[in-house]
């Protein structure tokens, strides 16, 4: 018996690596082939990089650093947006009562079925047209501003989806906190803006990175809104930036690769920081509805 | 409800005010645009104008769009099968390793794949499939199959299999996560019981993992429905359908309609027809997970 319980454990622990290795092959692919001119690569595929050309990776920052910042940027204002509006909207359904809250918040669950494709094409084409309105600061007017190919054109946008799923998370989170909470607040005589911003977010820092980390994701992960809605390569993301970079280096393999791997190391940190609270927002059971 | 009530409730509104002008604005608005231009003839210069069930019936009789339906049945069966089944073998391997270390490292390491962003790991397997220099064929000519060397993706009879076995092993990810956090929730006095009644793995499996699963893996092909129909950013990348409309699919006919061709209104009435699709399924999971949650 104990023979034969050691021996499962060898082949289920054996199996899990080989898959494991499997699964990581284009990656290592990755690492190794970014450091390899095409002479190497086409002569001696598989032996390590010899010499390194760390200067591939140089040359890769230089045409992709941009597009990465730019995303960064995007991806920072629109967590910014989302978890204001997210946390806000999530703790007035939560502790609030008031006439129309299931109606309102079933208006905001149904937006779960509305996919993308559907409304792909009017937001094009009516961000197309949308103009944020001027104003009068300092004695001059500024603006009005068009908003298609500016990186509003991302942001906004990105804040309406990704508050939806923020809501859901928020609600659930600011529901499970006891309601003496609040009751000990609105008798102290603290205002509901007091309430919300010195009792219920201070609570709510897990849940928020927790939204944070999937928002983040998306949006850097996101291909199809930046490049219809984006001309402008100055401000375009590292999604559509790296398909175009492919292409322009399409005989040069070495800094192509050098160029995905710079663009993973966002991604890197991201997790490194959150991953506790990005397995928090899978397993949440929010994304079961 | 008088207006008295209303008012004591005004920072409740007030507090939903900035939530609902950014949904009014860019989900309302253009969900049912969306729904009113299916129904219109509406060009890249002129203005939409009613035409009714015209674009439904061009749908019926696009010689694309048919041909990309059957490709879409194989990639979204091959996506349901990569979701389903292959994280749910893994999930069991990792929820009966007795080390509880070696269960957590495997699993970090497992999600691993998930740091890189989505586009570059599209771009690599572009790369495993490349005709000169892909991983692909210098493997298959350094174990002496030399002779099967193509271009995966340029040759009209391995592109689509190519884009399906892009992933592979498609161990990892989303599904994973849930089954595993399904498999951990599992109640201990059942498995107590099962284990003392003697109940070997596959009885166990089939009898109690499976059923208690199901929750996780009707979200799962829900997710992964959604997501198949609405995803043609890869296909655009990696082979912009073809060659000739070899991996061809709807919403990709969609794109290419709105935005190569700007036949605007045309490309609404297919995006309404895959919303149709895309609800159905919603709504039979939503039905069952309440049905489920009840129950339990």
């Amino acid at each position: 018996m104990q023979t034969r319980r050691i021996l499962t454990q060898a082949v289920l622990i054996s199996a899990l690596i080989i898959l494991l290795l499997l699964s990581l092959v284009p990656f290592v692919m990755m690492l190794v082939l970014s450091l390899k001119s095409n002479a190497q690569i086409f002569t001696h595929f598989w032996e390590p990089p010899k010499p390194a050309r760390w200067d591939f990776y140089a040359k890769a920052y230089s045409a992709l650093g941009g597009y990465i910042v730019n995303t960064a940027y995007v991806a920072i204002m629109t967590v910014g947006g989302v978890l204001v509006l997210a946390s806000l909207a999530g703790y007035t359904f939560a502790r609030h009562r008031f006439p129309g809250r299931e109606l309102l918040y079933y208006a905001i669950l149904s937006l779960l079925m509305i996919p993308g494709i559907l409304t792909l094409i009017p937001t094009f084409m009516m961000v197309k047209g949308m103009q944020l309105p001027a104003f009068v600061f300092a004695g001059h007017t500024w603006g009005p501003f068009a908003v298609m190919n500016t990186r509003w054109a991302l942001i906004l946008p990105y804040i309406a989806g990704g508050q939806v799923f923020g809501i859901l998370l928020c609600r659930g989170f600011f529901q499970s906190l006891p309601e003496e909470l609040f009751e000990a607040a609105r008798l102290d005589g603290a205002s509901e803006w007091d309430i919300y911003r010195r009792i219920a977010l201070p609570l709510s820092h897990p849940i928020l990175a927790t939204i944070a980390i999937m928002t983040s994701l998306s949006v850097y992960n996101d291909y199809i809104w930046p490049l219809i809605a984006i001309s402008d390569n100055t401000i375009q993301t590292f999604s559509v930036g790296v398909t175009k970079f492919a292409g322009e280096f399409n005989l040069d393999y070495g800094p192509t690769l050098a160029g995905y791997v710079l663009g993973s190391i966002p991604l890197l940190i991201l997790f490194a920081f959150g991953m506790r609270y990005f397995i928090q927002g899978i397993t949440s059971g929010a994304l079961k509805g | 409800m008088t207006l008295r009530t209303l008012w004591r409730s005004r920072y409740s509104y007030l507090f939903l005010v900035p939530t609902f002008l950014f949904l009014g604005l860019f989900n309302y608005v253009p969900a049912f645009s969306g729904l009113y231009h299916a129904f219109t003839e509406w060009e890249t210069t002129g203005t939409a104008r009613m035409n009714g069930l015209e674009n439904f019936r061009r749908m019926a009789e696009d010689q694309f769009l048919r041909l990309s339906l059957s490709n879409q049945f194989w990639l979204l069966s091959a996506s349901l099968v990569k979701t389903l089944v292959v994280p749910l073998i893994v999930a069991e391997m990792l929820f009966h390793l007795r080390s509880g270390r070696l269960q957590h490292v495997l699993r970090t390491l497992f999600l691993t794949p998930m740091i890189v962003p989505g586009m570059v790991g599209i771009l690599l397997w572009g790369f495993i499939y490349d005709p000169n220099i892909g991983l692909l064929n210098n493997a298959l000519t350094a174990i002496g199959l030399g002779s099967w060397n193509r271009a995966w993706l340029g040759d009209w009879h391995t592109a689509l299999p190519a884009v399906i076995g892009i992933g592979f092993p498609w161990a990892g990810g989303l599904a994973l996560l849930l089954y595993l956090a399904g498999l951990m929730a599992l109640p201990l006095d059942i498995l107590a019981a099962s284990s003392v009644d003697g109940a070997s793995f596959w009885q166990r499996f089939w009898s109690i993992d499976l059923p208690l699963l199901r929750g996780q893996m009707k979200t799962i092909a829900v997710l992964t429905i959604i997501g198949t129909l609405q995803d043609f950013g890869s296909l655009l990348v990696l082979t912009g359908g073809g060659p000739g409309l070899a991996t061809h699919v709807p919403a990709l006919h969609m794109y290419f309609q709105a935005f190569r061709f700007g036949h605007y209104g045309y490309a609404s009435a297919i995006g309404f027809v895959l919303f149709l699709v895309t609800l159905t399924f919603t709504i039979a999971n939503m039905r069952f997970v309440t049905a489920t949650e009840e129950m339990g």
